[in-house]
């Protein structure tokens, strides 16, 4: 025991020194809460729009005022020829031209089909998927009206039937992204500085050599390898803390009720991650290695998880490679802790999974930690 | 400077990256393996939301209805329920985004040409794909009551030749006509690779001499520290210089992403930006002592900028006013703008030349300034 607390003793007093690294583990959860919880979870709207109006009358101004009216498109400004919209597109300005044609307003006043054009700019396949969707859905509501009016129009008498929905938006009823994102960014974070982390300290030992000491003092394999990750393990808890309460202090996002079960998985997770980084320090030589295999392992977490894109609209395949991945499991504990109020035994079915993963990577970087290491 | 030093220097850092396999293996690896995630695994839009429903009704029209959302795209019906707290019970455990309430009297009501109330329950939690989820909803539920709508009208519409749609658009798309994401995702990956193996790399090698502190060694002896820099240095811009070839080259070979413009304008510009981004690493390597430290800033100050504020996945427009500010100094902002141009817009220099000049100048002084620490840092 006194053994392993002099490893940590150690090793702390390594960390202390490093000033470079201090600022980084207090700058670092700031930096991604900062950027995390503006940037991803913004929706997108005010897509810039220009408009080639050819038909020049009332029934097209309508239909520019009905796009800008609806928050998604901003009109950048009326061209007046082919050429003028393909520079806007060249350029960036606009993401979409809307080309009213000639006959519009006639088509609109004889009640028979009317037709425009949309120039998307698909370099963001993202963006222009969703601009197709706004466009259409605003075509949609003036094609009711207009249907509706046509039929007045022949003196004809509507049906109101239709359906209505009525909507609830559960556990986050406000639709706020930050309180989406600080339980993601929590997940993340412990990732992103447990393994590097861990996987450093330990290949530090073999690429100075100071190995060999440690090995031929009386130390055994066990405690050296918890003497090394406690400060890692106090780090990734400190920065957790730092997150959810830079979250509820400052962004606020509602506090977790459910303390316990919160904290007991993210000793859980913190257990997992920490094996995966003693998993790439057995695996590599120098730190420059480990920095490396470290971004191997993160970054499919990162983009894999669910943290930024919904597992569900993933192929098939992906699916079943995230089952994998730790980090998709402790996503939606976390989630669910902090949004949905759920305690463990609601999310045994994801507990489960993490630890009997956990398990296997732990034993797996154990056996070769004691083989490399012992 | 002299030319026997540095490629004594240049030739000892080569030695030893080549006798490091496991670096060499990875630094070709990665840009393949981020091409296939990203280009394959994620998806940007929102499809197959699960939903579980609820149908009181059972009757032809709740059928009708609900088979609307089992044949979108958008959702996916995971489980039919028949009480409310099963309902709830796969909302809580996110077996389900989206559930849909069918109340009893829907089918007579909408016969008898009233107005039915369905409740559409949504997870919220995740607020971006809550509000998509809920505006395909919307847009099935409206598409369905203009159908029924136009059913019970339909002998009078004939008679009366009304349009139906009025209006109808034809969308037409430019410069990634069937929109597939590799196309746009390649030049960001371009970007953050270069990145990771010029600056993430380089600051880690040059920390490394001074944490084992064999640069004592090298300073002692006759080597110039310009030499010593640059020849720490050519051995990553060689390498990051290739990973660059090999994006490109597998972006071709494997997904058929072709180059619109120029060849030789995206070759310069690429150089350009190699020059800031060794100038990051070895201005990361200046400022810390151990590779753990020299990691850490480089993955915080310079990949995760180039990652998320260079409109890599995320577009800048979207961004809050304060954060558009910030991305003005990202080196892979303007990188990024101009592969796409080039890749495919297919522009010339006419279009790019500021950000082109850009990112010229934010390498030539980074460089310099990196040049001007390293040498009073080791002096």
């Amino acid at each position: 025991m006194t053994r392993t607390f002099q490893v940590a003793r150690k090793e702390f007093i390594q960390i202390r020194r490093d000033k470079g690294l201090l600022r980084m583990v207090v700058l670092a959860p700031l930096l991604q809460l900062l950027i995390y919880g503006y940037v991803v979870a913004t929706e997108i709207r005010e897509l810039p729009m220009a408009v080639l109006d050819q038909s020049g009358s009332a029934e097209s101004r309508r239909l520019v005022d009905r796009f800008t009216a609806s928050g998604y498109f901003t009109l950048e400004e009326y061209v007046d020829s082919l050429d003028g919209a393909e520079r806007h597109l060249n350029s960036g300005r606009s993401l979409a031209v809307l080309v009213i044609p000639e006959d519009y307003a006639r088509n609109i006043r004889a009640g028979v089909l009317a037709k425009l054009q949309l120039l998307v700019d698909g370099t963001n396949s993202n963006t222009a998927t969703i601009a197709l969707g706004y466009a259409g859905g605003i075509i949609a509501v003036e094609n009711q009206e207009q249907i509706e009016r046509n039929i007045h129009r022949r003196g004809l008498q509507m049906v109101e039937a239709g359906i209505r929905e009525e909507s609830r938006v559960w556990f986050n009823p406000s639709l706020r992204p930050i309180n989406y994102m600080v339980p993601g960014i929590i997940c993340v974070l412990l990732m992103e500085t447990m393994v590097p982390l861990t996987a450093f300290s330990l290949v530090r030992e073999r690429e100075r050599g100071t190995i060999e000491q440690l090995i031929v003092t009386p130390l055994r394999a066990g405690e050296l390898l918890i003497g090394k990750t406690i400060p890692y393990v106090l780090i990734g808890l400190a920065d957790a803390i730092l997150i959810l309460a830079a979250g509820t202090l400052w962004f606020g996002v509602p506090a977790p009720r459910n303390f316990g079960a919160l904290f007991i998985c993210t000793m859980l997770f913190i257990v997992v991650a920490l094996s995966v980084g003693v998993l790439v320090a057995t695996l590599v030589t120098t730190q420059q290695q480990a920095a490396l295999s470290a971004q191997f392992a993160l970054v499919p977490n990162v983009l894999l998880s669910g943290f930024m894109f919904p597992i569900e609209s993933m192929p098939d395949a992906m699916q079943w490679f995230t089952t994998i991945l730790p980090m998709r499991y402790f996503l939606v504990i976390v989630r669910g802790i902090m949004m949905k109020d759920l305690g463990i035994f609601d999310l045994w079915d994801q507990i489960l999974p993490m630890a009997l993963l956990g398990s296997v990577i732990f034993t797996i970087s154990w056996l070769r930690f004691r083989r490399v290491f012992g | 400077m002299r030319h026997s030093a540095l490629r004594a220097i240049a030739r000892k850092e080569f030695i030893q990256i080549r006798r490091d396999k496991a670096t060499i293996y990875m630094v070709l690896i990665f840009p393949v393996m981020m091409l296939v995630l990203y280009g394959f695994g994620i998806r940007y839009d929102v499809t197959s939301v699960p939903m579980s429903v609820f149908d009181q009704d059972g009757t032809h029209h709740s059928r009708q209805y609900v088979e609307r959302f089992a044949r979108s795209p958008y959702f996916q019906v995971r489980h039919y329920v028949d009480n409310y707290r099963d309902l709830q019970r796969d909302i809580n455990r996110g077996d389900s985004r989206v559930g849909l309430v069918i109340p009893t009297d829907f089918g007579r009501r909408l016969g008898s040409r009233r107005e039915a109330v369905v409740q559409v329950i949504v997870d919220g939690a995740d607020n971006n794909t809550a509000t998509i989820a809920m505006s395909y909803v919307s847009q099935i539920t409206r598409a369905y009551s203009s159908f029924i709508m136009v059913q019970q009208l339909e002998a009078l519409l004939r008679r009366t030749q009304l349009p139906i749609p009025a209006v109808e658009i034809e969308p037409r798309i430019w410069f990634n006509p069937n929109l597939e994401s590799v196309q746009f995702i390649v030049p960001g990956i371009i970007a953050v690779i270069m990145m990771m193996v010029g600056t993430l790399l380089t600051a880690v090698t040059i920390v490394k001499e001074k944490e084992q502190g064999t640069i004592e060694q090298i300073v002692s002896s006759p080597i110039g520290r310009y030499e010593l820099m640059v020849g720490k240095v050519l051995p990553y811009a060689i390498l990051a210089y290739l990973d660059f070839l090999l994006i490109v080259g597998a972006s071709y070979f494997l997904f058929g992403v072709e180059i619109k413009g120029s060849l030789l304008l995206l070759l310069t510009t690429a150089l350009f930006y190699l020059i800031g981004v060794l100038g990051l690493g070895i201005l990361v390597s200046t400022s810390t002592e151990t590779q753990m430290a020299a990691m850490m800033t480089a993955i915080f100050t310079s990949m995760l900028p180039s990652i998320l504020l260079s409109g890599f996945i995320f577009p800048i427009r979207q961004m809050p006013q304060v954060l558009q500010v910030i991305t003005a100094v990202v080196p892979a902002r303007y990188f990024i703008e101009i592969l796409r141009d080039i890749y495919l817009k297919g522009l010339g220099l006419e279009y790019f030349w500021k950000e082109a000049l850009y990112i010229l100048l934010f390498g030539v002084v980074t460089l310099s300034l990196a040049a001007r620490r390293f040498q009073k840092r080791l002096g």
